[in-house]
């Protein structure tokens, strides 16, 4: 689940670069711009976004506040907090997933020149929030959600933070 | 009210240790299940929204080439350059470490790029030289957050995306501001380079033809002007000019110095669409909250409370920086820009400010909280790379905290400082 996740996200990454390139060089080079290529790239972004999170979360890579050690020493503490992280995570997967369903029956919209189904990005957010919930679950069972493993609060953050 | 305990809410959730994006996600569900003023689905269009714009693809593109630049060891190259075109000057070593960041900044736009990829070879460098360890650690996490401001930003293409104003013109007014942050780093390590008394002794390591060095370098110091060119041109957007200037990072990288391989190359690439999905996904999550924030007419009840108990002076500024600095220290900075922007957007008329002079402020603002805890990401980055402790870290930058804000109210103040170039090339 989690290469595959990867896989996904980097290909849709990369993809994304090729599309951008691909418009550059078809309008400076070629003189004429393609006009699918902008859309392709924000399309391929937002699949590497949603099916990415689950690997994200999985490499502890997503941005979370890391609190100070002595603030979650203990253990049962930790998992108190754990949980409720769990439980909002689960609140939102559910809720997203119901939306995401109710917009796919409800509205079919095609964007102008791909003619993709544009719902299917609405089923890629209920995937990636199920895998990010289903992460936090699992660490949340074996006791090593961040909030226990503070012990390098940089692995919870994000490298680049790009933030930049 | 309810909007208020939405807040609350968001605060309580990311430190709980929830990721930021479902801290703001979740209750921003919660609170539209609860209220009647918009559906789910419009909430979920909004968080894809945020993410689907070409404008703000620039993020992982730039991401992708501050990782390449990395990986292909060519940071490295920038910092030994510097040093050995320094190398005579007393304490040469902390305006190397203010330079080299210079540099570097015209060729990433993030400051925890900046700290991950530059922060080892500085710090090992200055401690080896006889610099202290928090000397060492608070100038390089100080002089990373130079990377955000010289163009190319991140921040300043989601601010730009945010409140709707140009991504050119915000990367040019953002150039004197960060030349000013070095400036003002460099004094600082002139005053307290003095009480160290350090020599050029150590630095004969770094001793070196400056020209031949320079010649050699002339290539990678050619991708700013790759990059901001096409910008400032008028040739390419900042993403399709990102996108060009990968493709000539992969050149020099592969062609001219010949250290970025197949292998280092794919590790980039994976580095950066994981930093990437990290960074979108808090940005789409904002912007769904931002949506809430809309709904409710926040942003226009922000300006109104602000100019009726602050005026449109001086004042108004000092408490909107006051303001936006302690937001910087418990919020994501690009988060806290795409929930900010279109809300302060309308301030800078009121506060009769040119728009990318404000975006500049907000930033620069905003980038302090990079430097402290407890979301300071290049606080928490350097300590990792640099195997330090965070409080150790924090010790150093302290010293280095005042020239920054001096700057933020030289920025406010002085309003060429930003426009000085935007009228230039304009």
């Amino acid at each position: 689940m989690k290469m595959l996740s990867a896989w996904i996200a980097v290909i849709a990454f990369l993809g994304t670069f090729f599309s951008v390139l691909a418009g550059v060089v078809s309008r400076t080079i070629f003189g004429s711009a393609l006009a699918w290529t902008e859309e392709l790239s924000r399309n391929l972004i937002v699949v590497a976004v949603f099916v990415g999170l689950y690997w994200v979360s999985q490499s502890d890579k997503h941005l979370a506040i890391v609190l100070p050690k002595r603030i979650t020493r203990h253990r049962r503490s930790g998992q108190v907090w754990s949980w409720a992280g769990v439980s909002i995570s689960v609140v939102t997967s559910a809720v997203c997933v119901v939306a995401a369903f109710d917009y796919g029956r409800g509205l079919r919209l095609r964007t102008p020149s791909l003619d993709i189904p544009l719902n299917l990005l609405f089923y890629a957010v209920a995937l990636g929030m199920f895998g990010w919930t289903l992460h936090f679950l699992v660490r949340a069972f074996l006791g090593q959600t961040p909030m226990h493993d503070n012990s390098s609060p940089s692995k919870s953050m994000n490298k680049a933070g790009e933030t930049e | 009210m309810t909007v208020a305990l939405l807040v609350l809410a968001i605060v309580i959730c990311m430190f709980l240790g929830v990721p930021i994006a479902l801290a703001i996600l979740a209750p921003s569900l919660v609170y539209i299940v609860l209220s009647d003023t918009t559906s789910i689905p419009a909430l979920v269009s909004q968080t894809v929204g945020g993410i689907d714009s070409f404008t703000l693809l620039a993020i992982p593109l730039f991401v992708l080439m501050g990782n390449l630049l990395n990986a292909s060891t060519l940071t490295d190259r920038i910092f030994l350059w510097v040093a050995t075109v320094l190398h005579r000057v007393p304490g040469a070593l902390g305006y190397t470490n203010i330079a080299t960041s210079v540099v570097f900044a015209g060729m990433s736009g993030a400051a925890v790029a900046d700290a991950a990829g530059l922060g080892t070879v500085q710090v090992r460098a200055m401690r080896a030289h006889g610099y202290s360890r928090e000397f060492s650690l608070g100038l390089t996490a100080a002089s990373s957050t130079i990377g955000p401001i010289i163009p190319p930003s991140l921040p300043a293409v989601v601010y730009a995306s945010a409140a709707g104003i140009s991504v050119g013109s915000l990367f040019m007014a953002g150039i004197v501001p960060g030349l000013l942050m070095a400036v003002a780093l460099a004094v600082t390590v002139f005053i307290l380079a003095r009480k160290m008394k350090p020599t050029t002794d150590g630095q004969a390591s770094f001793k070196g033809n400056a020209w031949s060095e320079s010649i050699k370098i002339l290539p990678l110091l050619l991708t700013p002007v790759v990059l901001l060119g096409g910008i400032f041109g008028g040739f390419f957007t900042a993403t399709e000019s990102a996108a060009v200037a990968i493709v000539y990072v992969l050149f020099i990288g592969t062609v001219v110095y010949r250290t970025l391989t197949p292998t280092r190359m794919l590790t980039a690439v994976i580095e950066s669409a994981r930093t990437s999905v990290a960074i979108m996904i808090i940005i789409g999550a904002a912007s769904a909250f931002g949506y809430i924030l809309a709904l409710n007419q926040i942003p226009q009840q922000i300006v109104q409370v602000l100019t009726d108990v602050f005026g449109t002076g001086p004042l108004a500024v000092v408490a909107l920086i006051v303001g936006l600095l302690i937001i910087g220290t418990f919020l994501e900075p690009l988060a806290a820009i795409v929930i900010l922007g279109p809300a302060l957007g309308p301030l800078a008329a009121v506060l009769d400010m040119h728009p990318a002079q404000f975006g500049v402020l907000v930033i620069l603002c905003l980038m302090v909280g990079l430097l402290t805890p407890p979301v300071g990401m290049v606080l928490f980055s350097l300590a990792s790379v640099t195997g330090e402790t965070v409080g150790i870290v924090w010790r150093g930058i302290l010293p280095f905290l005042p020239s920054i804000l001096v700057c933020v109210l030289i920025v406010a103040f002085v309003p060429p400082t930003t426009t000085f170039i935007i009228s230039l090339l304009q």
